[in-house]
């Protein structure tokens, strides 16, 4: 079960990367899209991306603490054995950005609401942003402490 | 946007509640996963293992959050800078790099 939940964890972790990071790239575009790669990947329609982004973000959350307990059990006191205290500070560091992120969605969904007013522009592009670099944080953090064993083997 | 005025608070709100509750090491209640019980006691260690306060942050701070942003009239709501809704996380993120630096050092 918990292989399980951790899989679908990662899965919806990369789901989110990929559309968090396509609206990000969307509201940063200041000139219009040319044919190259990053311009394709930039002129999406990013206001579709919101409700999809803000259920992945609440599942990526439930989901994670779900998960919390058997961290706290089975891989905290492993790091604190092998003196890996960096690594522990690192989840610290996620599961508050994850909580910060939460309380985030309500306005991000109202900044992201059609029509989109112009006058909310810089907070929409700066709120998307700090949500991206949430996630971006998390999910490597994640796929770090995930590998850790392998990593500090070699 | 009738309401979001409320909301900007409520968002703004929760992360300043949530960094002070984590910062001041305080929660409602802690879970005992290894006993796998929710209590509002503080176990010692060899009793209950180690505890995580973290739900509790988190429903609290959508509380205390949800209350004081839904009391405040929109119209005086509405007149908070749309600014600090980014503002104010940046600054929350920065002050958790700030204080978890005590891990990596």
């Amino acid at each position: 079960m918990i292989e399980t939940m951790m899989m679908v964890h990662v899965l919806i972790g990369v789901g989110l990367l990929g559309a968090l990071t396509h609206q990000a790239f969307s509201v940063a575009r200041r000139k219009p899209a040319g044919v190259n790669f990053v311009d394709r990947f930039r002129s999406v329609h990013s206001p579709a991306f919101t409700n999809t982004i803000i259920v992945l973000f609440v599942a990526q959350t439930v989901l994670g603490a779900l998960l919390y307990p058997r961290y706290r059990l089975d891989v905290r006191p492993i790091l604190e054995d092998l003196g890996l205290r960096a690594a522990n500070g690192l989840f610290e560091i996620k599961e508050h950005f994850a909580a910060v992120g939460l309380g985030l969605l309500p306005a991000y969904w109202f900044l992201w609401r059609s029509p989109l007013l112009p006058e909310w522009t810089t907070a929409r592009r700066n709120l998307t942003w700090i949500l991206a670099f949430i996630v971006w944080w998390d999910f490597l953090v994640g796929e770090y402490l995930n590998n850790i064993r392998g990593i500090v083997a070699s | 946007m009738s309401r979001f005025g409320q909301v900007k608070i409520f968002s703004i709100l929760f992360g300043i509640i949530y960094t002070v509750l984590f910062y001041v090491n305080w929660s409602p209640f802690r879970y005992y996963p290894a006993m796998e019980k929710f209590t509002r006691e503080t176990l010692p260690l060899e009793e209950g293992g180690p505890a995580i306060l973290w739900y509790g942050w988190v429903i609290l701070g959508v509380a205390i959050s949800a209350v004081i942003s839904f009391s405040i009239p929109r119209k005086l709501a509405e007149k908070l800078s749309t600014g600090l809704i980014w503002i104010v996380p940046a600054a929350l993120l920065i002050a958790i790099l700030i204080y978890e630096k005590r891990w990596f050092f």
